[in-house]
């Protein structure tokens, strides 16, 4: 944990190098490259479960078992230890591990990569029930592991903002994968009609505001480091200026551009009938820079008032 | 500067060094200085009880109003 946060930079940096290596690698199915990427480590058992599978129908009954047992152990592992939950790192790393194997295994069973039905002819009657029923397990898993990590930090107000500044951080790197992937999609055919040029305004519009969002993201990150050894100290001044300048760019940005898009559609296609304009504002954005903005005005009251303190003996 | 400070004086009186009084107050030498020289913010009604009670004298032998009106900027 304390990794991540030290080499936050390093992190956004490196999910900003991931996507830029995906965009410059001549495959334009770079969702399938990278799950393959991820999903390298258990290659070496899919082989297995694919050898399995296909040498003797005994052996695929096993292969079946395997799998069960492999997809199934998050679920037992979480009901089994659930009360050291609250204790221990290593359960919520080992259940989030378990979980994504067995995300990656479903992932394989779906594309009918490593095991072939078991006592059903038809693909099609096994498939739903395995998409609804593993999906509601992965899921729910995943979402219990993340609360719990979550809950039991936030009780705790350093441990709550080193939890912060984790999802920040997450939400930082997510972000920065998914800044440049759509352009891929759009040079993939490009001719530069004018429709592919608004395209790329619009692109060139969302990934402004992504980017803004980057940085506040940071300065965020920053902010709360510093929150941590003190709440209202006068150290917070300089990234709170940073971080109201950010917000304040960003909303102009997030209300602006929408309209400026929206006009510039409407400008070159409003000859033609059939083509609907609309302007779409970026919400999410908007309500947490506005969040970002109250805060950053309540900590600059908060320190106002402690340095007044402490003006007193 | 429109409140005066008699810190000193009321030290003189009592035969008690300043040092003696920060101990018993339970304030630093270096807030004890700011305050004879009036260079605080404000003092609050907890160290100026102390304050009175270590010295035994009133709030008035200690603080005096010198009938002007103290700038905003003087404060700091």
């Amino acid at each position: 944990m304390r990794l991540i946060l030290k080499n936050y930079k390093k992190i956004m940096i490196f999910g900003l190098i991931v996507s830029l290596i995906i965009i410059l690698l001549p495959i334009p199915e770079f969702s399938l490259l990278l799950i393959n990427i991820l999903s390298a480590p258990l290659n070496l058992v899919i082989q297995l479960l694919n050898t399995l599978s296909l040498y003797h129908p005994i052996t695929n009954i096993l292969a079946w078992l395997i799998f069960i047992v492999i997809v199934i152990s998050p679920l037992f592992i979480a009901f089994k230890y659930h009360h050291k939950a609250y204790h221990s790192k290593l359960f919520i790393f080992v259940l989030i591990t378990l979980s994504l194997t067995s995300t990656y295994f479903i992932y394989g069973i779906l594309n009918h990569i490593f095991i072939k039905p078991l006592l059903m002819d038809s693909w099609n009657q096994v498939k739903p029930i395995i998409v609804f029923s593993m999906s509601i397990i992965l899921i729910g898993l995943i979402l219990t592991a993340v609360g719990l990590f979550f809950f039991k930090r936030l009780s705790n107000a350093k441990t709550g903002i080193l939890a912060l500044q984790v999802g920040l951080i997450i939400t930082a790197f997510m972000t920065s994968i998914m800044l440049l992937l759509p352009y891929q999609t759009l040079f993939a055919d490009y001719s530069g009609s004018m429709n592919e040029i608004i395209e790329l305004l619009k692109l060139l519009t969302t990934s402004l505001i992504s980017g803004l969002l980057i940085v506040i993201i940071y300065h965020a990150v920053a902010l709360l480091e510093v929150i941590k050894q003190k709440t209202f100290s006068t150290e917070l001044l300089p990234y709170l200026k940073s971080l109201q300048s950010s917000s304040q760019l960003l909303l102009l940005f997030s209300i602006l551009m929408p309209i400026f898009n929206g006009l510039l559609s409407y400008i070159f296609f409003h000859s033609i009938d059939n083509v609907n304009v609309t302007i779409n504002f970026p919400f999410t954005e908007i309500m947490f820079v506005s969040l970002c903005l109250v805060l950053s005005y309540i900590l600059m009251q908060g320190i106002d008032t402690t340095t007044e303190n402490e003006g007193f003996i | 500067m429109a409140i005066r400070v008699y810190l000193d004086e009321q030290l003189k009186l009592n035969n008690m060094t300043s040092k003696q009084l920060c101990e018993k107050v339970g304030i630093t030498e270096a807030n004890m200085s700011l305050l004879k020289t009036g260079q605080v913010k404000g003092i609050r009604f907890a160290t100026l009880n102390k304050i009175c009670f270590y010295l035994n004298c009133n709030v008035g032998d200690i603080l005096q109003y010198d009938g002007e009106l103290m700038e905003e900027n003087d404060e700091n």
